[in-house]
């Protein structure tokens, strides 16, 4: 479509739309008594800027349906949190919250302290005596018990009114044992077996004494 | 295109006679002084009244440029953290808005490249298109029927690709301007390109989304 020179062009009229300051005043007037007074240029200048206008109500209400207000005040409040680890620095988080208050109430009471100390104590003292009773009971008790044992303890053999006999038997005794551990002897023992004095020499010996 | 980030002295020299400092100016130049003194504490208490006032509008522009809800979440605690960290190279002469923008908008555009790295190694999900991911997010209008919610749901997708289309200077330029209702002089503020060359990415970008969304527009 050619136009008329009177006729503005598109970026003139876009121009007026947004504003444009560098346009003098004179001109934007002029284009404006021109929009009036032609019905062409007239509706040119709403068929450009109507879609603009609709479009820019559109993205504002695109972007708030979604920044709510509920999430615009998450995100400040992220923002705050972000700040305050950068302001403040860590923070020391006291841990664990039950000992931390039961050392504050300490520090705090000192009668508390007292309290707590005289309990240990007592509680030293209780299982120092406890200690000490048992020790002696324990002492008591085995002097009972060695005594009970000396007196019903089997005595030392006495000297028989027939020693000949005992001796024999014990004799037969001792030769059948000796016979049977001599049938079975092992070599690598032979050695710790003479070393060790045998049971016939002890009663051979004992004999010879009496 | 990566803005310049830094305080004061990356802004453009030819700065644009901006707006003389408004009520979120004068709470950062008191945050500056008290974090000066020392008084962290105080200045964040402080520092939570301009985030309450900025962040409505640094969501809607996130989430404009990464149309995730959840970056734009993150993208928007960031530039506050970084805003905070940084304040006392704001400058109280210039409008808080603006030098706060500037640090939103080059944290966006990071975290474009950033995805747009992944993207290239991460094998999609065969529905995920760009742009769809924040309309499982995004709750429909009330009071629209079904049918309404879908429409418009189908409509405000090929709106964000058609802008997702645009070069990145025209899309920050349309954004800006459009959306947020920035002028001319304070884009070139924020992304610190001449006032003229705004303009005209700003026509640019218009022109281009009415041929790439045609009636839909």
């Amino acid at each position: 479509m050619k136009l008329d020179r009177s006729h503005p062009a598109d970026d003139r009229l876009i121009a007026v739309y947004f504003g444009d300051e560098e346009a003098s005043e004179a001109d934007r007037r002029s284009v404006r008594q021109h929009l009036h007074g032609c019905e062409a240029c007239t509706w040119r200048y709403t068929e450009l800027t109507a879609p603009l206008e609709r479009l820019r109500r559109d993205a504002a209400s695109e972007a708030d349906e979604v920044f709510t207000s509920a999430r615009l005040d998450a995100q400040c409040a992220r923002i705050m949190g972000r700040l305050d680890a950068k302001t403040v620095g860590a923070r020391v988080v006291p841990f664990p919250i039950g000992a931390n208050r039961l050392s504050r109430a300490v520090i705090r009471r000192p009668v508390m302290r007292w309290v707590a100390a005289a309990a240990a104590a007592g509680l030293l003292v209780g299982l120092a005596a406890g200690r000490l009773i048992e020790s002696d009971r324990g002492r008591v008790a085995q002097v009972a018990q060695t005594a009970r044992t000396s007196a019903s303890a089997p005595r030392l053999p006495v000297p028989s009114p027939e020693p000949a006999v005992a001796a024999e038997s014990d004799e037969a005794t001792l030769t059948e044992i000796e016979a049977a551990a001599r049938s079975q002897r092992i070599p690598a023992l032979s050695v710790l077996d003479q070393m060790t004095p045998h049971l016939r020499q002890d009663a051979v010996l004992v004999r010879a004494i009496r | 295109m990566t803005l310049p980030d830094g305080p004061d002295e990356t802004l453009p020299v030819s700065l644009p006679d901006l707006p003389r400092p408004d009520e979120d100016s004068r709470i950062a130049a008191e945050v500056k002084a008290l974090v000066r003194e020392g008084n962290l504490e105080a200045a964040r208490d402080r520092f939570s009244a301009l985030v309450r006032r900025q962040q409505r509008r640094a969501s809607r522009i996130a989430y404009h440029f990464l149309r995730d809800a959840a970056d734009a979440d993150e993208a928007v605690q960031d530039s506050f953290i970084k805003v905070f960290s940084h304040i006392e190279s704001f400058r109280e002469d210039l409008p808080f808005e603006v030098w706060f923008t500037r640090i939103l908008i080059n944290g966006c555009l990071d975290r474009q490249k950033a995805r747009r790295r992944r993207g290239r190694w991460a094998v999609s999900l065969p529905e995920a298109e760009p742009g769809e991911r924040s309309w499982v997010e995004s709750v429909p209008a009330a009071g629209l029927s079904p049918e309404e919610a879908l429409l418009l749901r189908e409509r405000r997708a090929q709106i964000a690709a058609a802008v997702g289309k645009l070069p990145e200077r025209q899309r920050t330029v349309f954004l800006l301007c459009h959306y947020e209702g920035c002028s001319s002089r304070e884009v070139s503020g924020i992304t610190g390109l001449n006032e003229s060359t705004v303009r005209v990415h700003l026509f640019r970008a218009v022109r281009r989304l009415r041929s790439l969304l045609g009636g839909n527009l």
